[in-house]
């Protein structure tokens, strides 16, 4: 099913796990998009099994220090890895607190406990450390953690 | 509805969503639909996350044709993998399918339609209904079916389903379940079926009955085993093929799948089906004759459950109640069933004694109703019990004697009979293939009691009347014997295998004497 692996890393994950994603994300509500949201398209946080899904297709790319996500194409203002797209973009302007500032509306936006479940169910399925397309990611948790435990 | 009562349930959601979304169960197969006995290249198969994503799938590109959760969706497909993910797509979308038999006519199925006045139609080109103003999924779509919504909460009292049922009326009732009779199959898990995550099922029913649904499908996936269903050329010497191919550890069928299985398909030796564990058997009664010669056969058990449609199965035998040759078995633990008396007040009734097969209302595998029959509604429930017109008792170790159905029992000059219990009398003649019996008003004041008798046609010599009469002297009261016997080519049964002693009787009264 899947395409040869440009990166090594994303055979980290079983079959099983990118299945179980891809029935989770059926659950999502979609948006009709009228893409004029790419603004928004920033330095955004995924699971590591997202990540290497999207790596599989598309390679491991960094935000440059604009911070626009890398996979945004630039011209059209569309994703360019908008299959494997990981939960937060999916969540876009479909809960209560990323509602969409050019009014798409889904029939109706996830609560935040919903969004906490689903968000909890794809760590619980991917396991490791999330992973960015900003590299200061890393550091930047890794500080926030010292904060946490001085 | 969820969110007033704060509970949510949802049938398919219950048995296929945690195992699909935990990795060590995601990639499991859940369900293969095998189009050949023998050729494993046709097989069809999905795992329990693709399962789960295709039936969600399905649910939301029904609810973006404009339906809304409650609404009746009519499923008339031919038995294939598309009736599966059409029943469990609207269903988790709150609507109510209602599985409908390929085989109706355009005439009975419209009446299915109408009834349940169904906003929506899932079928095939040939299949269609003709004059249909409502929403038309076509069973091609459904592949590519999805929409953009989001899929409601339902609670447990929501409706799940609503299956038709010919019962004892001349047209068909609708029997609306819900939601929560996915905790009522639990019970049948446990104590009839011992399904585990290792197991490998096969059902060898059609889709359209709840059975198949249930058993073949629904109660595998709670179980997380993997579901077979066949959809090829019937042939009775290829369930043993189908069973050594996938290494099916449990077989599901009716009694005359098992009789013909043993008398067709079987091979000799212990190995014919090695990797079988039990066989399960409902929809009519097992003939004990059966039970013997499969256990004697196969070295295998074969568990009975008694069930309906308005319930599904709740006494049965199984891995920890042993096979009492005759009886379906006892009351699933977890469930309360008693006999109450036929008419009047009703308290149960004590051991040993025979009245009506009851169900408390509080059983989460009892329906929600017949589906605007409020008349047929009140007549099955009896203060605090369902009683659906089984005759039976129970005996001091609570296995259950089935009697037959209240309104099959023959009233003979002031007698009370249970055809069932003389149909077991006579199976056991030598020379018997099969009986069934009935009675015959020949007046207003009188009926006779007639068994009517297909003949083995191995027998060394033909079984005569004499020899019936004699056996039945031998085995039952007098007041219980037949009156008549009658020789017959083989016994009208309907698409399920039960015998329809309503068609068997109008056969007989068209019939010279």
């Amino acid at each position: 099913m899947s395409a040869a692996h440009p990166d090594s890393s994303a055979q980290r994950h079983t079959e099983a796990q990118l299945l179980a994603l891809r029935a989770l994300y059926a659950s999502l509500p979609r948006l009709e998009c009228q893409r004029l949201c790419h603004g928004s398209c920033g330095p955004i946080v995924m699971s590591a099994l997202e990540w290497d899904r999207l790596a599989e297709r598309h390679g491991e790319r960094a935000c440059d220090d604009d911070l626009v996500c890398p996979h945004l194409e630039r011209d059209s203002g569309l994703c360019g890895a908008y299959e494997v797209r990981p939960l937060i973009c999916r969540l876009w302007g479909a809960t209560e607190r990323l509602t969409c500032a050019f009014g798409c509306r889904p029939e109706r936006l996830l609560t935040d406990a919903e969004v906490e479940a689903l968000v909890s169910r794809v760590e619980a399925l991917s396991g490791g450390e999330p992973r960015s397309v900003w590299p200061g990611w890393a550091r930047y948790l890794e500080a926030a953690r010292h904060n946490e435990r001085p | 509805m969820a969110a007033m009562s704060g509970s949510v349930l949802n049938l398919a959601r219950h048995c296929l969503e945690a195992r699909a979304l935990d990795p060590s169960s995601a990639g499991r197969t859940a369900f293969t639909f095998a189009h050949s006995y023998t050729d494993a290249a046709l097989d069809e198969s999905w795992t329990y996350a693709e399962v789960w994503e295709r039936v969600q799938r399905v649910g939301r590109g029904l609810l973006a044709h404009g339906l809304r959760p409650g609404d009746r969706v009519l499923v008339r497909l031919p038995h294939s993998p598309e009736y599966a993910f059409a029943f469990f797509g609207a269903n988790v979308a709150g609507l109510v399918p209602i599985p409908a038999s390929p085989q109706l006519t355009s005439e009975e199925a419209a009446f299915l339609r109408a009834d349940a006045d169904a906003a929506a139609v899932i079928t095939t080109p040939e299949l269609r209904l003709e004059g249909f103003a409502g929403v038309e999924v076509l069973a091609d779509e459904l592949a590519r079916l999805d929409g953009p919504g989001l899929l409601p909460a339902t609670a447990p009292e929501d409706p799940a389903f609503l299956i038709y049922t010919s019962g004892t009326t001349a047209r068909p009732k609708g029997v609306l379940h819900a939601q929560r009779s996915v905790l009522g199959r639990a019970l049948m898990r446990d104590a009839w079926e011992g399904f585990g995550p290792q197991d490998v099922t096969l059902h060898a029913g059609t889709l359209n009955w709840s059975y198949t649904l249930g058993v073949g499908l629904m109660d595998p996936w709670a179980a997380g085993a993997h579901a077979v269903l066949f959809g090829g050329d019937y042939d009775p010497a290829g369930w043993p093929r189908l069973v050594a191919r996938l290494g099916v550890t449990v077989f599901v069928a009716v009694p005359t799948v098992y009789r013909q299985l043993l008398k067709y398909g079987l091979p000799e030796g212990p190995a014919a089906l090695e990797s079988l564990r039990h066989g399960l058997c409902a929809g009519e009664a097992l003939p004990p004759s059966l039970l013997e010669e499969w256990r004697e056969r196969t070295g295998r058990d074969l568990y009975e459950s008694l069930g309906m449609t308005e319930v599904s199965t709740y006494i049965s035998s199984g891995p920890a109640t042993p096979v009492r040759t005759g009886s379906p078995g006892r009351p699933q633990p977890g469930r309360r069933v008693a006999i109450l008396p036929v008419e009047g007040d009703p308290t149960p009734l004590p051991p040993g004694e025979t009245g009506l097969l009851a169900v408390h209302r509080s059983d989460p595998g009892l329906m929600l109703g017949y589906w605007r029959r409020p008349e047929e509604e009140a007549a099955v429930f009896r203060g605090e019990w369902f009683a659906g017109g089984d005759l039976a008792a129970l005996d001091a170790d609570g296995y259950l004697w089935f009697h037959g159905r209240a309104d099959d029992v023959i009233k003979s000059f002031g007698y009370r009979l249970s055809p069932i219990e003389i149909e077991a009398a006579l199976a056991s003649c030598p020379g018997v293939a099969e009986v069934a019996v009935v009675g015959q008003a020949i007046d207003e004041a009188k009926t006779l009691v007639t068994a009517c008798v297909v003949r083995n046609p191995d027998a060394a010599t033909p079984v005569e009347e004499a020899d019936l009469a004699r056996h039945a002297e031998a085995h039952l009261a007098g007041y219980k014997r037949p009156h008549v016997y009658r020789f017959v080519d083989s016994l009208p049964r309907t698409a399920n295998g039960k015998v329809q002693r309503r068609v068997l009787l109008e056969q007989l009264s068209d019939a010279p004497a």
